[in-house]
């Protein structure tokens, strides 16, 4: 009796099973032909679905009842699944790069989890904090952001509720709702915070805002989080090479003309003697070389390291290559063949007796500068003494560049004397402007792919303050350079010159400008990885990586 | 037997090499310590390798751990009431175990392998906060590994008493007066707790002396060992049932201990501790690098660890429950004798009367989970019921019902083998009707996909009426009433069959004892739950507590509002006693009656009400109001069990229970809830582990691998699909495994020869 039972129910399961799949696969394949979709489902997914159970039923014997009975659950669990993340948009992935309302949106419906609290109009259904849009809590936020707070602009509003949400909350919502979006766990970047305040902008209001903007500690704590820094395989990277051609002015890189980068902290003056060290062309053969040559290896026995390359734009004849070497030798000079045929020759000089004593220092020594730090500037006697030491042994028109440490500033006082000091001497001094961001603590700000994509490209990511500019005066004067100094009457602008030294500032009166526009090439050269080996890239960027 | 010993011996041994090497990540992880990641075979995601492993690691861990959890208490109903069928089903299962746990074992090695060859970085981070506890649950294995197989194979041999003083009575002395002390202990802690209570409830801040506390806890320790020694200890060194019962408890502690360490590791890269969203890590525990510098013991005692351990622990229970219900279903199908056919049966109903027993509270232990998780990062807590998770608990929802309208529906099934249960016919039509609307408000989400033309024509993103269905004030209210029904279901089932109640007082002072024990312990719970209410101070929780609002047209403030739900609590506790008093008086079903029906009015329909005005007006209060929901519900199962126990204790049986009398889909329903629990561990798992976003470590260590993404939700399901299968494939492979050794004995046909004659008259009734 009881089995019969049971068998009944297996029957009429068995007919309600195959019933059911056979007008599934009517249903299906009618949706399919005709390209419809069946509850928000295509209906080619709905119809392999019911394929595949068909294929099931087919060892929907008894043997095998209990299996199928239980694949097609599973099977129904994935169906759910399949629709329920299209019916929540799940699988759309929306490009979140740049700043941009359209990026900004982005990752206010995704990463930065704002829809969780907030919703926008009849858009979301969160309802923990305010409606963004125009509601009875106000109308926009693009709008309402700059009412909020008497004297405060909108982007600055913003920028306050995103940085510290707890600094002004509306009535009717507690302090404490509203996570630091840019600390972890959401951890937004710099630049995904500058999008959804241009997102929230956007919404009834002007879109003014820039990374930039942002508060320098949330920049340097939301920065993207660091992917681990790995040189590339089967190269030795040595951040003392790499600090070596970041300082070395006469260098194939010499980033030290535009930027300046400190580990130890404290001032830096560097100074290079230009004239009387660089040998051209036209100086070979002439009678005052080896002299020259002479004078320096003395200048450099009293440890004053100079630098003295010979450089030559095209090609140099074997003849000429040949007396340049001699005349070094017989100076006690060591050359170095410049990177390769096709460019340029630039022979370095290094210290015979350095290299000898101490060969692998000497390549990473900064040989071509003179480095004093704030105690040697403080201490003006040793300053003095260093001067007159090198006033005879150099062509009284020598020139020295002074570079000062940029990010600090160097107390006027101190700068005073040491300009008197160099009239003194009869060295012509020049306070270089900056043109290039201070590098002291970037790998604390930035990634280490950020760097390396700045060497490589620099124009791909250009900080505001040293964008270039285009200026053109009413007597159609053109200048391309950085502006230094802003005022209502005028600008100060830094040119480059060819060999990639800052020039003086030039003033241009406002009144006076034609047209002015940023240009998107960073004054920094472009071809870097050009010049530079694979290893010497990788030895700068380690140094970089130092500067935390 | 001597060559299954042997396969037995070695695959143990590989297991136990296997868990070692992985216990020693510095061994493996130094020739390549300097990458984060490693690539998989076949450029499979690691992510997807180690999701795999460690889902079927902790399915087949919820098997061992839950199965002898049942196999224990299967055992004591065994040794309580005299049945032989309980000790043969609690044997059958105990078999099953040997295999199932070195399958455990060597999928727990194959996941430390994956973790440390594919993520060394994040090894090497874990195993310099964690490493001593590797040690530790190395240990504990061994203990479980000697206890499961001396529980096994002892089973025979310890039967029955043996006067006089064995090594194995010395033995059982020993354990047993431990397990008294450790429940004397944890009984002192909870008295110290309730004294502690007291004097807060008239705002007092000052809590009770540490020197009471700890003087309770081993006073009650003590007295509780003294008890055993003075009442049971000789029964103890002579029983030796008694001793296999406890080496089953030694083998559940010790599980219990391997989930629960297991559980820190996993709980620490959700919640690490000292970390948090405003402050960032904490400079005495961190490093500048993110290295815990904390104690073993901090990590492990992260803000989620014990939520977890409790949530897991009942819902393994639950799972090993359902796991045996499965399997007597599977059997019941293929049965071809009556005596087995009834047999699997009644294995089938008590498989999913422990199941369901877990199933009930585990709603709360759920909501404890999420509770402390938003806690401890409301970002992870917008996220999950909020954010990109929120989808995903209407696919929980889906499994949820299948589970109980299965178990509501096995239970009716169940009605069909007890002759005079036609009465409940009625009852069984609303119940069901009740249940599907009760989640079909569950399933609704808040914001409704809507074409734009839909849009328009409502007027709104939401639903005018709908959308009041998808926030929590109404899914709480539907499931704490999901749960009240399915308990009434059970109820039902229980009384089917019996006469009228025999008058209460006859079960003399035990009866009132109990009851009184119980009333008192609710009437504790809720007090104090509603004393937390009324001295809450409102700007706590970021309102103006003076504010005055209109509630039902009656002006009133905020506080005199939030303070009302502490005076639902007391309506409630009054319910409890009124109940009590009428079960007292001879008219329990009547008591039963109102504290039912107080429960369903305050927690379903006053609190649905309430959590809407409330979530206007101090939106951070309706956490207040759920707990304020579950331990009224909780105080309803307690006390409505305990007068059940005694209400129809001793009443007629009008007849007995036709086991095999069942049909073939309420089989199929035991199936079905089976596959459901599995596949919401799966679904759990997901959004457990896919919470923590691109973080191996929450905010800690981040994931910088390609595969730190968020599977969709239909990844998910395809990958949780394909577990499952493989799983059950697993699953029946073991099982098969463990049947080629010894068979059973052929199920006696007298343990069923009531239930075949009562089908014998019911045939002989229907064909005259």
């Amino acid at each position: 009796m009881s089995a019969a039972v049971v068998t009944k129910n297996g029957d009429r399961l068995q007919i309600v099973w195959k019933t059911a799949i056979l007008i599934g696969l009517i249903v299906s394949f009618s949706g399919y032909l005709a390209g419809l979709e069946i509850a928000g489902i295509a209906g080619r997914k709905l119809f392999f679905s019911f394929v595949t159970f068909t294929a099931l039923s087919m060892i929907f014997v008894a043997a095998f009842r209990i299996v199928a009975f239980t694949l097609l659950l599973i099977g129904c669990f994935v169906c759910i699944g399949d629709v329920v993340t299209e019916l929540s948009g799940g699988g759309t992935v929306m490009d979140t790069s740049g700043v941009s309302p359209e990026a900004g949106e982005a990752i206010f419906w995704g990463k930065g989890q704002c829809h969780t609290c907030h919703k926008i109009g009849g858009t979301g259904s969160a309802i923990r904090c305010p409606d963004l849009a125009e509601s009875d809590q106000g109308p926009d936020i693009g709008i309402r952001a700059g009412e909020r707070i008497a004297g405060m602009s909108a982007k600055d509003y913003l920028i306050q509720s995103l940085v510290e949400p707890d600094a002004y909350t509306v009535d009717g919502f507690g302090k404490g709702n509203m996570p630091k979006v840019w600390r972890p766990p959401i951890a937004l970047t710099g630049e995904e915070l500058a999008a959804v305040i241009a997102f929230l902008q956007s919404l009834g209001g002007e879109v003014d805002i820039y990374p930039e903007d942002l508060p320098p500690e949330v920049l340097a704590a939301s920065a993207t989080p660091p992917v681990p820094y790995r040189p590339p395989p089967g190269i030795q990277v040595d951040p003392v090479r790499g600090e070596a051609l970041f300082h070395d002015l006469a260098g194939k890189a010499g980033c030290v003309k535009c930027h300046t980068a400190k580990i130890d902290g404290g001032h830096e003056i560097l100074f290079e003697e230009e004239k009387g060290l660089t040998i051209d062309g036209a100086a070979v053969g002439q009678d005052d070389l080896a002299e020259k040559l002479r004078a320096l290896r003395a200048a450099m026995e009293r440890e004053i390291p100079l630098l003295a390359y010979v450089s030559e734009d095209g090609d140099v004849p074997d003849a000429e290559r040949a007396e340049i070497e001699k005349v070094l030798s017989e100076g006690g000079f060591e050359p170095i063949d410049g990177p390769g045929e096709e460019r340029p020759i630039r022979v370095q000089i290094v210290p015979p007796t350095v290299d000898d004593e101490a060969p692998e220092e000497s390549e990473t020594k900064p040989a071509p500068t003179v480095r004093l730090n704030d105690e040697d500037v403080g201490d003006m006697e040793g300053l003095k003494e260093k001067l007159e030491a090198l006033r005879p042994q150099v062509a009284a028109e020598t020139r020295f560049r002074i570079y000062f440490e940029a990010k600090s500033k160097i107390d006027p006082t101190l700068e005073q004397k040491i300009r008197d000091l160099c009239e003194t001497y009869k060295f012509e001094f020049t306070v270089m402007a900056r043109v290039g961001p201070d590098l002291t603590g970037v790998a604390a700000r930035q990634p280490w792919e950020y760097l390396l994509e700045s060497i490589l490209d620099p124009s791909a990511a250009i900080a505001a303050e040293f964008q270039q500019h285009f200026v053109t005066d009413i007597e159609d004067t053109d200048w391309v350079g950085v502006i230094q100094k802003e005022t209502d009457e005028y600008i100060e602008i830094v040119e480059i010159d060819d060999d990639g030294n800052p020039r003086l500032p030039e003033r241009i009166l406002k009144d006076e400008i034609e047209s002015r526009a940023i240009m998107e090439e960073s004054p920094m050269p472009g071809n870097l990885k050009e010049i530079l080996q694979f290893e010497e890239i990788y030895n700068i960027l380690q140094f970089l990586l130092r500067l935390k | 037997m001597n060559r299954k010993r042997l396969f037995k011996t070695l695959l143990i041994l590989a297991a136990i090499l296997w868990v070692a090497l992985a216990l020693a990540p510095p061994l493996l992880a130094a020739d390549e310590a300097s990458e984060d990641y490693r690539p998989f075979f076949f450029g499979i995601e690691n992510r997807t390798v180690v999701w795999i492993i460690a889902q079927l690691h902790l399915m087949f861990g919820a098997f061992v751990l839950g199965v002898p959890l049942f196999a224990s208490i299967v055992e004591l109903i065994g040794m309580m009431t005299g049945d032989p069928r309980y000790d043969r089903l609690s044997h059958e299962f105990t078999r099953l175990l040997s295999a199932a746990f070195s399958t455990t074992a060597a999928l727990g090695g194959a996941l430390a392998f994956a973790l440390i060859g594919l993520y060394p970085a994040f090894m090497n981070h874990l195993s310099g906060a964690f490493h001593k506890t590797y040690y530790i649950y190395a240990g504990f294995f061994f203990v479980e590994a000697f206890a499961l197989y001396s529980y096994y194979y002892s089973w025979n041999r310890l039967q029955g008493k043996k006067p006089g003083f064995g090594l194995a009575g010395i033995f059982n002395l020993f354990l047993t007066g431990t397990l008294f002390a450790a429940v004397g202990y944890l009984v002192g802690g909870f008295a110290s707790m309730v004294i502690e209570s007291i004097p807060r409830w008239a705002g007092s801040t000052s809590g009770i002396p540490g020197g009471l506390d700890h003087s309770l806890k081993i006073g009650v320790a003590g007295a509780a060992v003294i008890l055993f020694i003075w009442k049971w200890s000789k029964a103890a060194l002579e029983n030796r049932k008694w001793l296999h019962f406890n080496l089953g408890i030694v083998v559940n502690l010790a599980g219990i201990t391997l989930m629960f360490i297991a559980n820190s590791w996993a709980t620490y890269m959700m919640s690490p501790p000292h970390v948090s969203a405003a402050t960032g890590m904490h400079p005495d525990y961190w490093s500048e690098g993110g290295r815990f510098l904390g104690t073993a013991w901090e990590a492990v005692n992260n803000a989620l660890w014990m939520p977890v351990n409790i949530h897991r622990l009942i819902a393994n229970v639950a799972f090993g429950g359902f796991v045996v219900s499965a399997y007597a279903a599977i059997k019941y199908l293929g049965a071809k004798r009556f005596a087995d056919r009834a047999h699997y049966d009644w294995m089938g109903y008590i498989g999913s009367f422990v199941g369901m027993a877990a199933l009930l509270p585990l709603p709360f232990a759920g909501y404890y989970l999420g509770r402390e998780l938003y806690s401890y990062s409301a970002t992870m807590g917008q996220d999950m019921m909020g954010g990109t998770f929120s989808w995903t608990f209407i696919i929980q929802a889906i499994l949820i019902a299948m589970l109980f309208i299965g178990i509501n529906f096995y239970l009716w099934s169940g009605l069909g083998r007890i002759r005079g249960s036609e009465k409940y016919s009625l009852h069984i039509l609303v119940m069901l009707t009740l249940l599907v609307i009760c989640f079909g408000i569950w399933s609704t989400p808040h914001n409704l996909p809507m074409s734009a033309e839909e849009r328009n024509l409502v007027g709104s993103q939401f639903h005018p009426s709908l959308a009041r269905f998808g926030l929590m004030s109404a899914k709480n209210a539907v499931v704490y009433f999901i749960i009240v029904t399915t308990f009434f279901s059970f109820l039902i089932y229980r009384r089917a069959n019996k006469g009228k109640p025999i008058p209460f007082r006859e079960h003399g002072k035990p009866a009132i004892i109990t009851l009184g024990i119980l009333g008192a312990f609710c009437t504790w719970l809720l007090l104090n739950k509603a004393f937390d209410v009324w001295h809450l101070d409102p700007s706590t929780i970021n309102v103006d507590g003076k504010k005055i609002i209109q509630v039902l047209g009656v002006g009133m403030s905020v506080k005199g509002f939030l303070d009302l739900s502490g005076w639902f609590l007391v309506v409630h506790i009054c319910a409890l006693w009124a109940g009590i008093v009428l079960a007292l008086k001879n008219k329990g079903i009547l008591g039963q009656g109102v504290i039912f029906g107080s429960t369903v009015a305050i927690v379903t329909f006053v609190f649905a009400w309430y959590g809407f005005v409330a979530m206007k007006h101090a939106n951070e209060f309706l956490r207040d109001i759920a707990v304020v929901q579950v331990f009224i519900t909780i105080s309803c199962l307690i006390v409505v069990t305990g007068i059940d126990i005694f209400l129809f204790r001793g009443a007629k049986t009008i007849a007995g229970i036709r086991w095999g009398k069942m049909t073939a889909a309420s089989q199929y329903a035991l199936i079905t809830v089976c596959l459901a629990i599995v596949l919401l561990m799966g679904l759990m798992g997901y959004i457990r582990s896919g919470l923590r976003k691109d973080w191996h470590v929450f905010s800690v260590l981040r994931d910088t691998s390609a595969s730190a993404y968020t599977p969709t939700i239909f990844e998910m399901a395809k990958i949780v699909g394909f577990i499952v299968v493989l799983f059950l494939g697993l699953l029946s492979f073991v099982f098969w495994l463990s049947s080629l050794g010894e068979k059973d004995e052929e199920i006696p046909d007298e343990w069923y020869a009531e239930a075949r004659d009562e089908m014998a008259a019911d045939s002989a009734t229907v064909e005259p």
